[in-house]
C-alpha cells in the first residue's frame, strides 16, 4: 500500500511499513518535514493534511489540533503510524527541499583564498571571498541536520543513540550541495580549496566527528577545544567536497563555540570595539561573551529554548516567507511580512515586536497574563496565554544570563553587539520594550560575525592562528550559569515584562 | 486435533512476523509478501518450517494482503484463488500434520464509511471472497488481524460468518499505547463485536510493542468470555541505513510472555519483528500453563467505539434512555422532516450528561426516508456522545442502514414472533452480529406468563436455527402494559420476567417502562412503583427516561432485592449523594448543553471562600496575591485570636489558596513569581503558625510520605524543581531535595533510606531525559514499593508512557495534584 505526499513540486509516494511513523515515511521518500523537537510530538511542526486514505487521530494530534483542524485532516506526521494507504499534504512552510540558494555580491572572487563557512544550525553558508577580502559569493542552505530535530539539543540526542555519524554526513551532504551550487553557478571551482568552519559547539563537533557524550550531559564539554582539520572516510564519498580541507576554528568552551570565537575575532580585529564589550548570539543557547577593560573575557551560554525560531510558539515558524517578521498596533495590528506573502505565523522578530506592542499598548500586563485569553493577530493568526509564558522563559534566561555575567565581571560594557542573522532583524524599540537584555545599555546589530571572524581567521598564517588561539583562550573564563546561586531569582525577577 | 477443543484445553502458540522476516530474507521493500511469494515459496516454506520447529500450534497463512483489494495494487488481483491455495499449501506442507493452519486475513485496503468512502456492503465483499476461498481450501480457523477500525473488523468478521456459521475464528485489532485503535475503539468493543460474531477468540496483535500490550490484554480478558490472543510486535520500529529495524530482541520479549499469561492470554504469539528464535521461548514459557480464563457468568454485552455495557446475568439494571424517538414530540418530528438532526443530538447529550450508558433512537417519521434518515442519525449521534446505542425500527432496511455505518456491536430493536418480517430481521441480526430486542409478544397479547414464555422460546429457536444466535445475543421484552387498562395482563409481566430469567439465565429483559402507567394521574410514581416491582422479579433494563433522576435510583434500589450480587454496594457507590426527590425539567436543564461555549478565563474565586470568617478570606486573597508583609500581620492575628483552629486554617483555607494559585498557573493567568511570592508568604504564615500546627499534627498523628526529588544526572538545570519543591512543601509534603546531576544509584538509596513513596525527577533537556528510565526500571527491578513522577520543560506524557512512569507533571502547575492521584493509587494498592 502506498503512502503519498503532496509537495511543491508534485507527488511522491513511497509503500507503507508498518509500524513506522508518517514522519519516517515520508523522510524514506525524500520529503523533510520540520520536526523541531525530533518527533516527540511536542513540537507540533510536523503537521501534515491528510487528503485521502486514513490517518488514526492520537492523543498529540488533539492537542495540537482544534476538532475543526481535525476534521479537515490535520495530523502530527510525527505521531501517526499509518496502517493503511493514505495521501497527505505537506505544507509549503514546513517541508524543504535540498537546494542552495546563490548570491552574487558583483565583487571579484579571489582564486587563492580558502573559502569560509558559518555552520548554522538552521542557514548555514559558505562564502568565497573577493580579492578584496570580502565577499563574491554566497552559497546558502538550510541545515539538512534539521530532520533531526530543529534544535541543538534534539540532535545530540539523536547522537547518543545513533552515533554521530549520521549528523556528520548530514553535514557533509549539505556542504557537499553548497559547493556543487557554487561550481556549477559561477566560474570558480572549489577543488582542492580550504575550507574553515565555525559554528557553535554541537556543529563543529558533528563536522569533527568527535564523541558529543561530554556536550550532551553535564558537564557539558566538547572534548577539544582547539582549531583542527577534519579527518573522514566519509567525506570521500560527497564529491564535490572529496578533495577540500576541512577546518574548523577553535571553540571557547561549552556550549560557546567557534562562532563565538569567530565574532570575538571581528569585534577586535575588524570593528575594533573598545571594551568593556558584550557579544550575544541568540538562539536555542543563546551565547554571550563580555569582555572587560583587563581584556578578561567571561562567557556562558543560556538555555533559551526554541521560542526565538518559532518553537514552541502555537503559530510560530522560522524566518521564511509568510512569517509576520514586524509588527506595530495603533488601535489595530499593523504586519509586515516576510517576503510580502499572506502571513502564515510568526518569526521570532515578529513574536518580539506582537508582545512590545502588547506590552506598551496594555493588551497585555506586565506578568504576561492577556485579559482576553489570547491575542489575534490575523483573523487566522493568535497568539496564545501558552505562547506568552514560553516567550518569557526564553527572554528570561537571556536577560538573566547578561546580567550575571556582568555581575562576576564587575564591570558594565559599553555596548551589548548582537550577533547572527535572526539579531539582525529585530526591532531594537521592541527589544528594549519587552526587556530581552540588561536595560540602559546601548544595543548594536552586527550581522553574522561568525562568517566574518572566520574570513578575519581564514586571512591568518598558521602562525598567527596558533598564537591567537592560545591567547583567547587564555584570556576566557567560563561562568556555569546555572550553578550559580543567585540565578534563579534573577531568571525569577526576569520574566515580567517592563521595568522593575 | 481440534482446533474448538484444543483451545480449551492449553495456551497455544501462534507463529511470529512474516512480512517483516522476508524483508530480512530478500523481500523488496514495497513488494507485497503475497505476491512475491509465487516466485519464492522455498523462502515462506522455510520461514513456516522454523516456525513449527520452534514450537507453533497455529501457522499463520501468508495471506495478509490476499484480498481483491489490496492485490489489485500489484495487478494480481486475478490470481486471488491462486495465490491463497499456494499459501494454504505451504503452510500445511511446513506444518505436516503439527500445527493447525490459520487462514490470514487484513484489513481490506479501503476504509468504511464513515471513517472512509467504502460502503460496508461493497467491503463485506471483497472479505467474503478471501474467506470463501480460504474456507474452501480446508483451514482450520480464520484468524482477521491488524484492524484499526472496528466497523471494518465487523464487516470482515460479519463475511466470514456469511460463509460460515461454523469455522473458527480469531479477531485481532492493532491498539496505539493509549489502549484505543486509530479510529478510536476500546478494547472493549473490541470483544463486544468478536463475542457477536461467535469467535473462538479474540486478541490484539503488532501495536506497539509488548509493554502496553499487557494492559489491552488485561482489559479484554476483564469481560471477555473468549480466550484472549496477543501477538506483540518487537518493539516501535525506527528506520536504520534505510531499513525497518526493530529494537526488542528475543530475549527483551521474554519476560512479557509470563506477563501475558498472567494479564489472561491464551494464545500467544508474535507480530512484526519476531523471530523463530522468539516463538521458541513462547513455546517454552507456555509449557505447562493452562489458560487462565475464569468461567464468567453470562450476559449480554453490546458497545459502542469505546464503550460496553452489559445486560443481564449479575449486571445492575440499566436504563436505556428513550428521548430520541420522535413519537408523540412535534418538535423532533418536524426537525426530523426538516432533515434538521440538531434536536436529536441534542437529546443525544442531555441524556448522557444525565448519566444515560445505552440509547435508543428512532427516527421514524411518516413520509421521511427512515433508511437514508437512520444512516445519518447514528453516523452523527456516534460522532457526538460516546453512549453505545440500541437501533430502534419496524424497518429491517433501516436497522441495516444504520448498524452499516455503527462503530460497535449493535442493538437492534426489534424483531417480533408474529411479524411477518421476521423473515428480513433475520438476516440483518445475524449479518450485524448484534444483539436483538425480541419480543414475547406480538398484536395479540397473551393473558399468562406461561404463554409468553413460550412466545420467547419459539422466537429464540428461529433466531437459533436461522442464525445461529445463542442466548447471550438476546434481549427480550417482556413489555410493560398499561395497568389501568389490563390490569391482570400487566402483573403477568411481572412473572413472565421471572420465567424467563428461568429459562433463558444467559439472556436479558428489557421493557418500555412509559407506556405503564398510561391514564394515571401522578405518572412518574406509577411506573417507578412497577419499575421496583420488575427489578425485584429480575428485570435486566427499561426503556425509559434517563433525564429524570428518580427512576434510575429507585431502580438501583430495588436491584437490591433481586439476585443480583453486589447490589447493595453498587447502591452507595453510585448514589451516596442526597438525591433531590421530584424530577429535574430537562428543558430548562437544557440550556448547559446548548449554551456556547464561553472561552473561560481562569477558574473562578472558590465560592466557599466568600463564606469564610473575614479575617481567613483576607488570609486566603494574601497568599493569592502573594502579600508576605500582609500574611505576616494577619497570621499573628489568627494566632492570637483563635489559636486551636491554626490547623484547619492551613487545612481549610490556606491549602486551598494555593492550590487555587496553582488553578490559575495552569489557566495560564498567573506565571512562576506570583506563585514564588504565594508560596513564600505561604511559607511565613506557616512558620508563624507552625508550634500550633506541630502540636495539632501530633494530637492527629502522622504526616503525609516522603517525596524524594532531584534533577536528574548529566542535568544540572534546577529552577523547575525548586519551585515544585517550594509547593509541595507548602502542601506539607516531607521533601528531601537531593539537588541536580543526581546519580541514580543515590536517588534510590535515599528512597529507601527515607522510606519514600514517591521518587519526583526532573529533566529540563533531551540529552538528559533517558536517566529517567533507568530510575524507573531500577525501582521496578528492586521492587521499591514507591512511585516515580516526571517532569521537566522536555518531558512528554507520551515519553512519560513509554517509560512506565506512574505519575507525570506538565509543570508546577499540576504537580500537587499529580503527586495527590500517585500517593492515592500507591495508598489503595498497598505493599505489593
Amino acid at each position: 500500500m502506498k503512502i503519498k505526499a503532496e509537495v511543491s513540486d508534485g507527488v511522491v509516494e513511497t509503500s507503507l511499513r508498518s509500524g513506522l511513523t508518517l514522519l519516517d515515511h515520508l523522510r524514506e521518500a525524500g520529503v523533510f518535514v520540520n520536526a523541531a523537537c525530533g518527533g516527540k510530538g511536542s513540537c507540533q511542526k510536523c503537521r501534515v493534511q491528510l487528503r485521502e486514505g486514513f490517518l488514526g487521530i492520537t492523543s498529540s494530534d488533539r492537542q495540537a489540533f482544534r476538532q475543526q483542524e481535525l476534521d479537515q485532516g490535520w495530523r502530527l506526521s510525527c505521531q501517526s503510524r499509518p496502517k493503511t494507504k493514505c495521501t497527505v499534504k505537506v505544507p509549503e512552510t514546513e517541508s524543504f527541499k535540498a537546494k542552495p540558494r546563490l548570491i552574487k555580491t558583483g565583487l571579484v572572487p579571489d582564486s587563492a583564498a580558502p573559502l569560509v563557512c558559518d555552520l548554522g544550525s538552521t542557514g548555514m553558508v559558505v562564502s568565497v571571498p573577493s580579492s578584496e577580502g570580502k565577499i563574491a559569493f554566497e552559497s546558502h542552505l538550510l541545515n539538512r541536520q534539521v530532520k533531526f530535530g530543529s534544535d541543538v539539543m534534539t540532535r545530540l540526542n539523536v547522537a547518543q543513540h545513533q552515533g554521530v555519524e549520521p549528523l556528520q554526513n548530514s553535514l557533509f551532504e549539505s556542504l557537499n550541495l553548497m559547493l556543487q551550487t557554487l561550481n556549477k553557478e559561477t566560474d570558480y571551482k572549489t577543488e582542492g580549496k580550504t575550507i574553515y568552519c565555525s559554528g557553535n559547539s554541537a556543529m563543529v563537533s558533528f563536522l569533527q566527528g568527535w564523541d558529543i557524550a561530554a556536550l550532551a550531559v553535564s558537564p557539558y564539554q566538547p572534548i577539544a577545544t582547539n582549531s583542527e582539520t577534519v579527518i573522514s572516510q566519509s567525506q570521500k564519498t560527497f564529491q564535490a567536497i572529496a578533495s577540500l580541507k576541512i577546518k574548523t576554528l577553535p571553540l571557547l568552551g561549552g556550549f560557546v563555540g567557534a562562532d563565538t570565537f569567530a565574532g570575538i575575532l571581528y569585534l577586535e580585529q575588524t570593528l575594533k570595539t573598545p571594551r568593556p564589550w558584550m557579544l550575544v548570539d541568540i538562539g536555542t543557547n543563546t551565547e554571550i561573551v563580555l569582555c572587560d577593560e583587563s581584556g578578561k573575557l567571561w562567557f556562558c551560554s543560556a538555555p533559551a529554548g526554541p521560542a526565538f525560531e518559532g518553537g514552541n510558539i502555537s503559530q510560530g515558524m522560522r524566518a521564511e516567507p509568510g512569517a509576520i517578521s514586524v509588527a506595530h498596533y495603533t488601535s489595530g495590528w499593523k504586519l509586515e511580512t516576510i517576503g510580502g506573502d499572506r502571513a502564515r505565523g510568526i518569526c521570532g522578530s515578529g513574536l518580539i515586536d506582537i508582545l512590545a506592542e502588547a506590552s506598551t499598548h496594555e493588551l497585555m500586563n506586565r506578568d504576561g497574563y492577556l485579559a482576553e485569553g489570547s491575542l489575534r493577530v490575523t483573523d487566522e493568526i493568535s497568539l496564545l496565554a501558552d505562547d506568552v509564558r514560553e516567550f518569557q522563559l526564553a527572554k528570561s534566561a537571556t536577560r538573566s544570563a547578561c546580567e550575571l555575567l556582568i555581575d562576576r565581571a564587575k564591570t558594565t560594557p559599553k555596548a551589548i553587539y548582537l550577533a547572527g542573522t535572526f539579531a539582525q532583524h529585530l526591532r531594537l524599540e521592541s527589544v528594549e520594550v519587552v526587556g530581552l537584555l540588561p536595560k540602559k545599555i546601548p544595543v548594536k546589530q552586527i550581522g553574522n560575525s561568525s562568517l566574518f571572524g572566520t574570513l578575519v581567521w581564514s586571512q591568518m598564517s598558521d602562525d598567527q592562528q596558533a598564537k591567537l588561539e592560545n591567547e583567547i583562550h587564555k584570556r576566557s573564563e567560563q561562568i556555569e550559569l546555572a550553578l550559580q546561586d543567585e540565578f534563579q531569582d534573577i531568571f525569577v525577577r526576569n520574566l515580567d515584562f517592563g521595568d522593575k | 486435533m481440534i482446533f474448538k477443543d484444543e483451545i480449551q484445553k492449553r495456551i497455544l502458540v501462534l507463529d511470529g512476523s512474516m512480512g517483516a522476516l522476508l524483508q530480512n530474507r530478500g523481500l523488496p521493500a514495497g513488494m507485497a509478501p503475497d505476491v512475491w511469494m509465487m516466485e519464492n515459496s522455498d523462502i515462506i516454506l522455510a520461514a513456516h518450517k522454523e516456525y513449527a520447529d520452534a514450537g507453533a500450534d497455529i501457522l499463520i497463512t501468508n495471506t495478509f494482503g490476499a484480498s481483491r483489494w489490496r492485490l489489485a495494487e500489484y495487478q494480481a488481483e486475478g490470481r486471488i484463488r491462486e495465490i491463497n491455495a499456494r499459501a494454504v499449501e505451504i503452510a500445511r506442507k511446513a506444518s505436516n500434520g503439527r500445527a493447525f493452519i490459520a487462514g490470514d486475513m487484513g484489513p481490506s485496503g479501503e476504509t468504511i464509511f464513515p471513517t472512509g468512502q467504502k460502503s460496508f456492503d461493497e467491503t463485506y465483499e471483497i472479505f467474503y471472497e478471501q474467506a470463501k476461498i480460504l474456507v474452501e481450501l480446508g483451514v482450520d480457523a480464520i484468524l482477521v488481524e491488524t484492524m484499526f477500525d472496528s466497523l471494518e473488523l465487523r464487516c470482515a468478521l460479519s463475511a466470514i460468518r456469511g460463509v460460515s456459521l461454523n469455522i473458527p475464528i480469531i479477531a485481532h485489532a492493532t491498539f496505539n499505547t493509549d489502549q484505543i485503535t486509530d479510529t478510536g475503539a476500546t478494547p472493549e468493543n473490541i470483544v463486544a463485536i468478536a463475542e457477536g460474531f461467535h469467535c473462538q477468540a479474540v486478541g490484539v496483535n503488532c501495536s506497539t510493542g509488548p509493554e502496553p500490550m499487557v494492559g489491552i490484554v488485561e482489559r479484554m480478558a476483564k469481560i471477555s468470555q473468549i480466550p484472549i490472543t496477543v501477538q506483540p510486535n518487537a518493539g516501535l520500529p525506527k528506520i536504520v541505513n534505510g531499513r525497518t529495524a526493530f529494537p526488542m530482541s528475543p530475549q527483551d520479549m521474554k519476560p512479557y510472555i509470563q506477563r501475558f499469561i498472567d494479564a489472561g492470554a491464551s494464545i500467544i504469539g508474535g507480530c512484526c519483528g519476531t523471530t523463530p528464535e522468539y516463538i521458541r521461548l513462547v513455546a517454552e514459557g507456555v509449557k505447562g500453563h493452562k489458560p487462565k480464563f475464569a468461567q464468567k457468568p453470562k450476559r449480554v454485552i453490546v458497545s459502542s467505539l469505546s464503550q460496553s455495557v452489559m445486560l443481564g446475568g449479575p449486571y445492575p439494571f440499566m436504563p436505556i434512555g428513550e428521548r430520541m424517538n420522535p413519537s408523540g414530540r412535534k418538535k423532533l418530528s418536524e426537525a426530523l422532516k426538516n432533515k434538521d438532526l440538531s434536536l436529536l443530538l441534542q437529546d443525544a447529550e442531555l441524556q448522557m450528561q444525565r448519566g444515560g450508558k445505552l440509547l435508543d433512537i428512532n427516527v421514524g417519521v411518516p413520509l421521511v426516508d427512515e433508511v437514508q434518515m437512520m444512516k445519518d442519525a447514528v453516523v452523527a449521534v456516534q460522532n457526538r456522545i460516546p453512549v453505545p446505542l440500541m437501533i430502534d425500527s419496524a424497518n429491517s432496511h433501516a436497522l441495516d442502514a444504520g448498524a452499516n455505518v455503527y462503530y460497535g456491536r449493535p442493538l437492534l430493536n426489534s424483531i417480533n414472533v408474529e411479524d411477518e418480517k421476521v423473515e428480513e430481521m433475520i438476516p440483518v441480526v445475524r449479518k450485524h452480529g448484534a444483539a436483538v430486542i425480541a419480543m414475547v409478544t406480538g398484536t395479540f397479547v397473551p393473558p399468562t406468563a406461561e404463554e409468553r414464555l413460550d412466545n420467547a422460546k419459539k422466537l429464540f429457536q428461529i433466531l437459533f436455527d436461522r442464525a445461529g444466535m445463542r442466548e447471550e445475543d438476546v434481549v427480550f421484552d417482556v413489555l410493560g402494559l398499561v395497568v389501568s387498562a389490563m390490569r391482570d395482563s400487566s402483573r403477568a409481566t411481572l412473572k413472565t420476567i421471572s420465567l424467563i430469567k428461568e429459562y433463558y439465565p444467559a439472556s436479558a429483559t428489557t421493557l418500555g417502562l412509559s407506556n405503564v402507567s398510561f391514564g394515571l394521574p401522578n405518572r412518574t410514581v406509577v411506573h417507578n412503583a412497577f419499575l421496583a416491582s420488575a427489578v425485584t422479579h429480575g428485570l435486566d433494563s427499561a426503556i425509559m427516561s434517563v433525564t429524570e433522576e428518580l427512576g434510575p435510583v429507585i431502580a438501583a434500589a430495588a436491584d437490591m432485592w433481586s439476585t443480583k450480587p453486589d447490589q447493595i454496594e453498587n447502591f452507595i457507590t453510585h448514589f451516596a449523594h442526597k438525591i433531590e426527590l421530584g424530577s429535574r425539567n430537562p428543558e430548562t436543564a437544557r440550556g448547559g448543553v446548548e449554551g456556547q461555549k464561553k472561552e473561560v478565563r481562569g477558574p473562578q474565586e472558590p465560592a466557599f471562600v466568600a463564606k469564610l470568617p473575614e479575617l481567613d478570606q483576607k488570609i486566603f486573597r494574601a497568599i493569592v496575591e502573594g502579600q508576605k508583609g500582609e500574611i505576616e500581620k494577619l497570621a499573628r492575628e489568627f494566632a492570637e485570636k483563635t489559636p486551636e483552629k491554626a490547623m484547619d486554617l492551613f487545612m481549610n483555607v490556606m491549602t486551598p489558596a494555593i492550590r487555587y494559585l496553582g488553578d490559575l498557573f495552569a489557566a495560564r493567568v498567573k506565571f512562576i513569581p506570583h506563585l514564588i511570592s504565594a508560596a513564600d508568604s505561604m511559607k511565613t504564615g506557616v512558620g508563624i503558625l507552625e508550634p500550633l500546627l506541630i502540636a495539632a499534627r501530633k494530637a492527629d498523628g502522622g504526616e503525609k510520605g516522603a517525596i524524594v526529588f532531584a534533577t536528574v544526572k548529566g542535568d544540572i538545570h534546577d529552577i523547575g524543581k525548586n519551585i515544585c519543591i517550594l509547593m509541595l512543601r507548602n502542601f506539607g509534603y516531607d521533601v528531601v531535595d537531593l539537588g541536580r546531576n543526581v546519580d541514580a544509584e543515590l536517588i534510590l538509596k535515599t528512597a529507601v533510606e527515607k522510606k519514600a513513596q514517591v521518587i519526583a525527577l526532573s529533566a529540563l533537556m533531551t540529552t538528559t531525559m533517558m536517566q529517567m528510565k533507568i530510575v524507573i526500571d531500577a525501582v521496578k527491578e528492586k521492587k521499591l514499593n514507591c512511585k516515580v513522577v516526571i517532569g521537566g520543560a522536555v518531558v512528554t506524557p507520551d515519553f512519560a508512557r513509554e517509560i512506565q512512569a506512574d505519575g507525570y507533571s506538565t509543570d508546577v502547575g499540576t504537580v500537587v495534584s499529580e503527586m495527590e492521584r500517585v500517593l492515592v493509587i500507591l495508598n489503595a494498592t498497598g505493599i505489593q
